[in-house]
């Protein structure tokens, strides 16, 4: 045993650098343990055909916390997130709308399926602005618990509660829906057109084992336009160089405040003295000493995996064997040797540039999602693209491109058994470029390089349980005061001394950095740190 | 991008400043020369020409197409005759003004509305239950402003109706250089005027019939510049401007109501439900927060103030809309949302929302006024609108 | 309030709204289209003898509290020894596997519902007396305990599949509750939200009345009478009249005008509001949460003459829950009604009263009441006499395969399709709830927040059917609260 570390950080993904660069900017000596050669976790860039960059899993920074950025100061570290100014989405019968930041434009692109879809698109976003903006400060805080009584938390909820009902009952009820329609019926009260309200209704699906028309899918939906909240701080983009730009900077960032992280040193367990965590050993051996354990894994692998059944009491157990991953998502990232020409507006142009969605009508979602729940991935999938190519040309060597597309539904769950997604994974991957080619056709002779990452894969490669890139599904029931287990208070699991830090705590998965910093910030009393 | 209007080969031809704007998601000239003078002149000594077919327009055919206008806008349009026009305003729930326009009886069951957004959604959700058919006839039908002391002669040279007897706010049916559509006598310059109607892919042979018909008058085609400089001398508002509709901000503070835009004289309370009727009737009766009102800032201190850095005093041509505050000694009391200087009556101008009661007439008021990139003041009063109305407006 | 009030509707609803009324003194009319008064609990005599037990067959969520309220002690009314057939507490009752679920269910049951059987809470409290209730309710919840309060909260939220399997529930008894907590919803036990189906009814449920519904019906009717309230039946509501900004009464289809300071609608929220209300007396935005209100019916009914009664398990069968036998079925069940199909596999809740009470057959003979899901009232190829069949093949191969035989004991057949449901009992899609009550569409958002507590925004016009707080089921609860919003109005 060497020397003792105020800190030990377990995993190297974004909010695990997050929280150890919080740490050390607080004077903390803090260290970093990654299993991988490399830091990031899910947030990476990696490099498998010569000269081509392929952002592995997330491809984009959706919010990213503008404090977060200038605490840390990670656009000196090297971060630079490019805009995704359009969204494209081709449809079968070759039409397209094609939606980006001038007004004026799109609402002529919704004219050509409904007029008064058109009109109503603008007061729409402006909605959801305000609905996120409300929503924003439920982000940026631990979530209160209602079952709690202590002082300092009952002030907090007043807090809450008076920020809520300045909003006034119509915003109440606005923020209520939100939180408990499906996507289809929310859209639904506003759009009257299938070819608006598909395209839109898929970003509340994104890594949920739910459909469109599942209730409680509408609340994703705000994140969308809460990244215009955070306003000219543009937290929606791609970064420069790959996702794994991202946890680039963060390492920088955490090295430059004083944090050590090694690479390539998995962790077999938690050492635990008298029910409290008091370091780890590493899978070959080696014992680190540390006042406190800090988690950047998923709940289940760092309780179950990682401390064991036998120091937990049953309800424990019981409550983390229910915590729900269900993993439903893959990604196929390509090498291309030349650009995808699409049918709905061939050539190149800014809508290659932006988001490319693949969600031609509600049935055909509801029924990709429908083969999920009896254990098959989708034979009509639905796909988010982006060629960041076309904007970072480091990706990439000259006139040639990435692809990164977004699958669902691939459930990890298969009726086989998750172990067949070996045997499924190319059949997968194949389905995906077929339903692709019908969109854009010639686009598999000009693949030099496939990547396909099944939900299988994310767990071997990526340690995500499940396949799940929340680390644990982001349905109601998960969320807030209730995430990862109702009772487990901010970020502090039932072993003393062990916390949690990433995705599986409040607020939640995506690229947010909110759970990492937010750890970090409960862990030093709510100095130091905050929006 | 914008996409060219009905007319815009010939405003291409004409545009050498390359001075163009985007109006609705078409392509609108601003000026067409260095220098909006000509136009701006031309417009109150002689006659302009202008292209205003970005505005929204919506026809309503039906038994119930009053029924329809009666229950969406602050007017009781069941009232009006045929070959009336009426400028109103329309109202949400609360009362706040989502947009002003013009509504026009062309026959007992057909009525054209112009806006300045997008409304067609708003009318079929009001329609429910009536009998009317609403069409957008937006890109359908071209607008061509023909504005000025000589409009009428200009336009007696071109169009077979009877501009005699058509009067201040009448339309009729006319055909303009053999094109068939409708005239009325209505605009947005303050001065006599009127605007003709036919459909968009006509509005080249209408446009050019105008402009030949123009010829010994004096006729100029004129840009937006000019436009609004005029509209502001007549103390019109603009939406998105001088106010937000309510369809477009989501902050109450921000939005308004009729009687804090001068527009309360239009409201008739008592008839038949319509949107916004109740909360119009509490506004009414609580008094309004602000007044939408002119105000004339004291030439005298504006060129002692030039003449303190030794400059001569100028002010730019064109109208501004970037907001100035209004003070009441150190209190900022309101906004000049839209200002300029007046060639015709050569004053410094402004439209401007005050809180009340400082909106009174006649109350004294300071503008701010930037001279060498330092922020001074100058005195304003508070005056009545519009700034120019001349007689020949309405005269038969 | 005091005057004269007209009820719209001689449902459950309109009947406890009435008494309520009357009993403080105000002269009520109660107006019913058809030709019988009880709505959805009224009989069906659907063949010469044989009487259904009402197209909701299910009238243990009528509290009797409500019935000691409204004095139908002495009208007749009695209350069943057993828990109520084709309630859920029969399937929760007895069995290994549902005993913690049914301890959770007795442990929320009281917080739950002092929920239910008061208004929604207001958004915007206005005052301290508003303040004062919401504070009220909320320390309700809080002395569940923080286990407990944070378990519920939890298990809203839930799909009903996840938290039935997480209780280890058996597959098929699983089946039967999620089925009938869900059978004529948009929600299959996969949806999040479908759990607050199951727990919210079995919270409110009770005993049933000797009798069932029809029976609450007679002692409503019977208790109008000594009020001296009066019931209209063949009378439709063409138009509700709005004179001078306020309601002045309602002018039947018949051309009848009847005059009241109050008129209390109990058919759904679109009919109400939308139908019944002259043209721009609602705001904008009140007329687009309205044309929004989801009410997608996807249920049918389904009565059958039985020469012999239906059995389960070698028994004469009081109730049976008949569906492909798991959660997975039942999802699959709901899936067909997302693309305007009917269930291959439907699932059936089947009450079968003449087992246990005499009057619903002749002597010897049974009735079979049966709820059918999925039937979407959008569906596909539409809903005339082949769909009405094929919908009844579906029903009659499944009670056939569980009890092989029973067919021949079909002596008669009536089917109500969702189509059926809407244009002879108009409801609105067919929606034997009056709207959806998923999660965004329950409290004060039932049927939108403006409306919530029963006043609309024309004075004097009240909603107090299924489509208001707190929702649908023979239970009288909407039309009581709606009452109590009719006698604080000042008129």
């Amino acid at each position: 045993m060497s020397e003792r570390w105020d800190a030990v950080v377990v995993g190297a993904g974004h909010n695990g650098l997050t929280c150890a660069a919080y740490l050390a900017r607080a004077g903390m000596r803090v260290l970093v343990v990654e299993r991988r050669e490399m830091v990031g976790g899910a947030t990476v860039t990696e490099e498998h055909y010569p000269g081509f960059r392929y952002s592995a899993c997330s491809y984009v920074v959706s919010l990213l916390r503008p404090w977060i950025m200038r605490d840390l100061e990670l656009p000196r570290h090297g971060l630079q997130i490019l805009p995704l100014e359009t969204t494209f989405t081709p449809f079968p019968d070759g039409r397209h709308l094609l939606r980006d930041a001038d007004p004026e434009r799109t609402r002529r692109q919704i004219e050509k399926f409904s007029r008064v879809d058109a009109e109503i698109y603008p007061e729409f976003g402006q909605t959801m602005a305000e609905l996120g903006r409300l929503v924003k400060p439920l982000i940026d805080a631990p979530a209160p618990d209602p079952a709690r009584l202590a002082p300092a938390r009952l002030a907090e909820m007043g807090t809450m509660a008076k920020h809520l009902l300045d909003c006034g009952g119509d915003w109440l009820a606005g923020l209520y829906k939100m939180s408990t329609a499906s996507a289809v019926d929310l859209l639904s009260e506003w759009f009257e057109c299938e070819q608006v309200i598909a395209p839109m209704a898929v970003s509340g699906i994104i890594g949920t084992f739910l459909g469109v028309r599942s209730p409680g899918t509408a609340y994703v939906l705000l994140h969308h336009y809460m990244g215009e909240i955070d306003g000219s701080f543009r937290a929606w983009g791609l970064a420069r160089g790959g996702t794994g730009s991202v946890a680039e900077a963060l390492a920088a960032s955490a090295r430059e405040l004083g944090a050590e992280i090694r690479t390539g040193a998995p962790v077999e367990r938690v050492l635990l003295r008298n029910g409290r965590a008091r370091g780890l050993v590493l899978e070959c051996g080696e014992e680190i000493a540390a006042r406190r354990v800090i988690s950047a894994t998923d709940p289940r692998r760092t309780l179950l995996g990682m401390v064991g059944e036998e120091h937990l009491d049953e309800e424990t157990v019981g409550a983390l064997s229910r915590f729900r991953f269900r993993g439903s998502s893959g990604k196929v990232n390509l090498a291309l040797d030349a650009l995808p020409e699409f049918r709905a507006l061939p050539g190149d142009g800014p809508h290659l540039r932006g988001d490319i969605t693949i969600a031609p009508d509600i049935d055909t979602l509801e029924r990709a999602y429908d083969d999920a729940k009896r254990g098959r991935y989708s034979r009509t999938p639905f796909m988010d693209i982006v060629i960041p190519s076309l904007t970072d040309p480091s990706v990439a060597p000259p006139g040639k491109h990435v692809m990164s597309i977004f699958v669902q539904y691939a459930p990890y769950h298969l009726a086989e058994g998750p172990e067949d997604w070996v045997n499924q994974r190319e059949a997968f991957g194949d389905t995906v470029l077929e339903t692709l080619e019908e969109y854009a056709p010639g686009l598999r002779d000009r693949v030099l390089h496939r990547q396909v990452l099944t939900p299988w894969d994310l767990e071997r490669t990526y340690g995500l349980t499940e396949g799940n890139i929340f680390h644990g599904e982001l349905s109601l029931e998960q969320l807030a005061f209730l995430r990862p287990i109702p009772g487990w208070s901010r970020y502090r699991t039932p072993v003393r001394a062990l916390w949690l830090c990433a995705s599986g705590a409040h607020p939640g998965g995506g690229i947010m950095g909110a759970p990492g910093a937010l750890c970090a910030r409960e862990i030093l009393g709510g100095l130091e740190t905050g929006p | 991008m914008p996409v060219p209007g009905p007319v815009h080969q010939r405003l291409a031809a004409l545009c050498r400043s390359f001075e163009w704007k985007d109006w609705a998601g078409f392509c609108a000239v601003r000026r067409f020369d260095h220098s909006l003078e000509p136009e701006y002149f031309a417009l109150r000594e002689a006659a302009s020409l202008a292209d205003v077919s970005p505005l929204f327009k919506y026809e309503l055919r039906g038994p119930d197409a009053a029924r329809l206008l009666a229950r969406m806008t602050v007017r009781d349009a069941g009232r009006m005759a045929e070959g009336r026009v009426a400028y109103t305003c329309w109202c949400d729930d609360e009362g706040r003004v989502v947009d002003d326009g013009t509504m026009a009886r062309l026959a007992r069951d057909h009525f054209r509305l112009t806006a300045a957004e997008p409304t067609f959604g708003w009318l079929q959700r009001l329609a429910r239950g009536l009998a009317v058919e609403i069409e957008d006839s937006t890109a359908a039908l071209a607008a061509l402003a023909v504005q000025g002391p000589a409009s009428r002669d200009v336009l007696a040279g071109c169009c077979d109706a009877d501009l005699a007897s058509l009067g201040f706010f009448r339309v009729a049916p006319a055909g303009v250089g053999g094109v068939a559509g409708w005239v009325s006598r209505t605009g947005y310059t303050g001065d006599l005027g009127y605007e003709v109607w036919v459909p968009w892919a006509d509005a080249s042979t209408a446009w050019d019939a105008i402009v030949e018909a123009g010829r010994p008058y004096g006729l100029v085609p004129m840009g937006l510049d000019a436009l609004d400089l005029a509209r502001i001398e007549a103390g019109f508002l603009l939406a998105g401007v001088d106010y937000f509709g309510s369809r477009r901000v989501v902050q109450g503070f921000r939005k308004s109501t009729p009687y804090e835009l001068g527009l309360g004289w239009m409201v008739a309370l008592d008839r038949e439900p319509f949107v916004g009727q109740a909360a119009l009737r509490r506004a009414c009766e609580n008094g309004a927060r602000w007044g939408f009102v002119g105000l004339e800032a004291s030439w005298v201190e504006i060129e002692a103030l030039y003449e303190s850095y030794g400059l001569p005093p100028s002010l730019p041509a064109a109208a501004s809309r970037d907001a100035l505050p209004v003070y009441l000694g150190e209190r900022q009391v309101g906004k000049a949302t839209s200002h300029a200087w007046s060639p015709l009556l050569k004053k410094r101008i402004a439209l401007a929302s005050i809180q009340a009661p400082f909106h009174e007439l006649g109350t004294e008021l300071e503008i701010e006024h930037t001279v060498e990139f330092e922020r001074r003041r100058v005195a304003a009063t508070v005056v009545p609108t519009p700034f120019f109305d001349p007689p020949r407006k309405r005269k038969p | 309030m005091s005057g004269r009030a007209v009820v719209v509707g001689a449902g459950v609803n309109g009947l406890v709204a009435a008494v309520r009324l009357a009993r403080s003194g105000m002269a009520v009319h109660v107006v019913e289209a058809r030709e019988r008064p009880g709505g959805l609990a009224a009989a069906v005599e659907f063949a010469p003898g044989y009487r259904a037990p009402g197209i909701l067959h299910d009238a243990s969520g009528f509290r009797p509290a409500l019935a000691r309220a409204l004095g139908l002690a002495s009208c007749g009314l009695a209350w069943a020894e057993r828990p109520a057939v084709g309630g859920l507490r029969e399937l929760l009752a007895g069995d290994e596997t549902t005993r913690g679920l049914a301890r959770f269910v007795d442990r929320v049951a009281p917080a739950l519902r002092r929920l239910l059987d008061r208004p929604p809470p207001p958004l915007q409290p206005s005052g301290l007396g508003e303040l004062w209730g919401l504070a009220t309710q909320g320390l309700v919840l809080r002395r569940l305990g923080a286990r407990d309060l944070r378990e519920l909260l939890r298990v809203l939220a839930m799909p009903a599949g996840d938290w039935l399997g997480d209780l280890g529930v058996e597959a098929g008894r699983a089946e039967g509750l999620a089925g009938s907590a869900l059978v004529g919803s948009f929600h299959g036990p996969r949806s999040p939200g479908s759990a607050a189906f199951l727990l919210l009814r079995a919270a409110a449920e009770g005993r049933a009345p000797v009798g069932g519904a029809p029976a609450l019906v007679e002692a409503l009717l019977r208790r109008c009478g000594e009020l001296g309230v009066e019931v209209s039946t063949g009378h439709r509501v063409a138009a509700v009249l709005v004179e001078g900004g306020r309601v002045a009464g309602v002018a039947t289809a018949d051309g009848d005008r009847l005059a009241a300071d109050a008129v209390l609608a109990t058919c759904d929220p679109r009919h109400a509001l939308l139908t019944l209300l002259p043209g721009g007396s609602l705001g904008i935005e009140t007329t687009r949460r309205v044309e929004g209100w989801r009410c997608r019916g996807t249920a049918a009914k389904v009565h059958l003459a039985l020469a012999r009664p239906l059995r389960d398990a070698g028994e004469p069968a009081p109730s049976v829950r008949l569906g492909g036998g798991s959660l997975e079925a039942l999802e699959r069940a709901f899936d067909a009604a997302k693309y305007g199909e009917m269930s291959e596999e439907p699932f059936l809740e089947v009450v079968q009263p003449s087992v246990r009470e005499p009057g619903w057959a002749p002597e010897g003979r049974h009735v079979a009441s049966v709820l059918v899901g999925w039937a979407p009232r959008a569906l596909r190829e539409g809903w005339d006499a082949a769909a009405g069949e094929r919908l009844l093949e579906r029903v009659l191969d499944r009670l056939e395969r569980h009890d092989p035989g029973i067919r021949d004991g079909v002596v008669a057949a009536d089917v109500w399709t969702p189509r059926d449901l809407e244009e002879r009992l108009g409801l609105t899609g067919g929606h034997l709830r009056h709207g959806e009550e998923g999660l965004d569409q329950l409290l004060f958002m039932r049927p939108a927040p403006e409306l919530a507590r029963y006043a609309t925004p024309v004075p004097g016009y009240f909603l107090g059917g299924s489509g208001s707080h707190p929702g649908g089921g023979i239970t009288g609860v909407p039309g009581w609260l709606a009452a109590g919003a009719v006698l604080r109005y000042e008129g």
